[in-house]
């Protein structure tokens, strides 16, 4: 698997990224990143870190209101991104929360982004059909979204970004709101998925486990203002199955050894808002 | 005997009990309802052979029934139903379309929108009929006036819902189809427009109840047709079961013209969860 420097033009990066508000309040504190093509990288830091600021800058959403101050750039292929339409379709967004819209069908959701890209009917039907069967939802291609259950949801969300084979996909915490049972299940589709289909995927989360059993580099960020504290390796090729790997020795050690990084991450968190509160 | 009565009657009742679980709608039962209210009406109005009151006070069912046949007959009914109809749908199409557009613009000229948003609040809660004279001044007994003054009644209640609309777009759903690679044709298309309806039908139903009345108390003070002018008529000689007929009819009309927007609606707005009925 090609990753770090090789094919620099082709590689998603973040350089030297700083975000601080007129108030004063910073987010990101010069944030460099790389994500290799075809990669998976998960990033992982105490809530309120600044990760899904981080992924918004990513995407071109965030606010570029005058009182937001910012330095250092993110580039794709060596195109600097400034706003969302700069990824020229190129990128898929996994969002926390559904963002499915509410008054279309399962399948019309799915088939947007091919609609936007002009797809003909019949062959956005069938590229629907395939998708709704890899991950089991047939039977609910014509039913809204609030007949869906939240793992159906967030199945379909991923499915309406998939559909459209973007070239990298940001995640957001996108099982944040599941129970843990089926965010197992949808942790192994996801990485059975990708497996096959390769996409750079950069995937935000405050879940530790997760973010090992789903990468193959985990970057932990500070609490804020977010850094890049370290970035480690995950040993495990793929297909690979998360609730096996749990169980495995080198899991837990590497799970200890960034679990310590976190760990004084939220220490120091809680001690700065601790003073915060005493007015210190 | 009398216990397999009992039993029948018995089953009958958990069968309708069970039927009002599953949010069947019993059309037994509700024509039943109708028909004892009627029946009440008839008893109070000498249907015993007791009659308290007169019938310039109060009409019996049959009294109004002959009186609202003989209306028919006279060819009056069709024509003052039309007349009202026409006037008050008139006035609610051009509402929808002056509040709808008047809501998009003023949402999306923000500045415009909070300066004209307290003066259009404080016109939205005058009682507009109040206006009704004052229209007829301007425009005369003709349905100008009532259309006006239906036109008046709802464009606030229109213009309300589309501006709060406009303005509660999901942000999240607009970034949803723009990470796609969607352009602001396809976030019109697919976001803002199918919000701002749901929210536009939510006043739609009440804004014919709206026009409805609107119109009937712009015939009240002055006109030459419709239902409310024929009701000013038959007040002014006694002719209460004429009074009751209209009333019926308007409570007809009212309730089918209601009834139907609402299925409209729900059919429309079946992605809703609150609104699958």
């Amino acid at each position: 698997m090609g990753r770090g420097g090789g094919g620099a033009a082709l590689s998603l990066r973040v350089e030297h990224l700083s975000l601080r508000y007129a108030t004063g309040v910073e987010v990101l504190q010069d944030v460099s990143l790389e994500v290799a093509p075809g990669e998976f990288v998960s990033v992982v830091g105490p809530s309120g870190c600044g990760k899904s600021t981080l992924l918004n800058v990513v995407a071109g959403l965030a606010d570029r209101r005058a009182d937001v101050e910012r330095s250092g750039r993110v580039t794709w292929n060596g195109r600097e991104i400034h706003t969302a339409s700069d990824w020229v379709g190129e990128l898929g967004y996994v969002f926390q929360r559904d963002t499915l819209l509410p008054w279309f069908t399962l399948h019309q959701n799915v088939e947007l982004g091919l609609r936007i890209r002009g797809v003909p009917r019949e062959q956005r039907e069938q590229r629907v059909r395939e998708l709704v069967r890899l991950v089991g939802l047939e039977g609910f291609e014509h039913v809204f979204p609030h007949q869906l259950s939240g793992g159906m949801r967030q199945r379909a969300q991923l499915l309406r970004t998939l559909a459209y084979e973007p070239k990298v996909i940001l995640m957001d915490e996108p099982f944040g709101a599941l129970d843990a049972h089926t965010r197992l299940g949808l942790q192994r589709e996801v990485t059975e998925m990708w497996a096959q289909l390769r996409n750079t995927v950069l995937f935000v989360t405050h879940d530790l486990t997760e973010a090992i059993v789903m990468a193959q580099r985990v970057v932990l960020m500070s609490h804020r203002p977010g850094r890049v504290v370290q970035v480690y390796e995950v040993p495990f090729g793929y297909p690979r199955d998360p609730i096996e790997l749990q169980g495995r020795r080198e899991f837990a050690l590497l799970h200890a050894e960034i679990w310590q990084g976190l760990a004084q991450e939220f220490r120091a968190q809680d001690a700065e808002r601790e003073a915060e509160r005493l007015g210190v | 005997m009398a216990a397999v009565e009992l039993k029948r009657v018995a089953l009958g009742k958990v069968r309708w009990a069970r039927r009002a679980a599953v949010g069947q709608t019993n059309v037994g039962l509700r024509l039943l309802a109708v028909g004892l209210s009627v029946a009440v009406w008839e008893a109070g109005t000498g249907g015993l052979g007791w009659r308290p009151l007169p019938p310039a006070l109060l009409p019996s069912p049959g009294e109004t029934w002959q009186s609202l046949v003989g209306y028919a007959r006279s060819g009056l009914l069709a024509l003052d139903v039309s007349r009202t109809l026409t006037q008050a749908f008139l006035g609610l199409a051009l509402g929808m379309a002056t509040g709808t557009a008047l809501g998009v613009a003023l949402a999306y000229a923000r500045r415009l929108g909070d300066a004209l948003e307290p003066l259009l609040a404080a016109l939205n809660s005058l009682p507009r009929v109040a206006v009704a004279p004052l229209l007829i001044i301007w425009f005369g007994l003709g349905i100008t006036s009532k259309v006006l003054l239906a036109f008046f009644t709802v464009v606030f209640v229109i213009f309300m819902n589309t501006y709060s609309g406009v303005r509660s777009v999901d942000p999240d759903l607009v970034r949803a189809v723009q990470v796609m690679g969607g352009g602001s044709r396809h976030v019109a298309r697919w976001v803002v427009l199918p919000w701002v309806a749901s929210w536009v039908f939510a006043a739609l139903r009440t804004s014919i109840s709206l026009a409805l009345a609107a119109t009937v108390t712009g015939e009240f003070v002055g006109s030459t047709h419709g239902l409310g002018y024929r009701m000013v008529l038959a007040t002014g000689v006694l002719d209460t079961p004429r009074v009751f007929a209209i009333l019926l009819v308007l409570m007809t009309v009212g309730y089918a013209v209601v009834e139907g927007a609402r299925r409209v609606e729900a059919y429309l707005l079946r992605w809703r969860p609150e609104l699958t009925m």
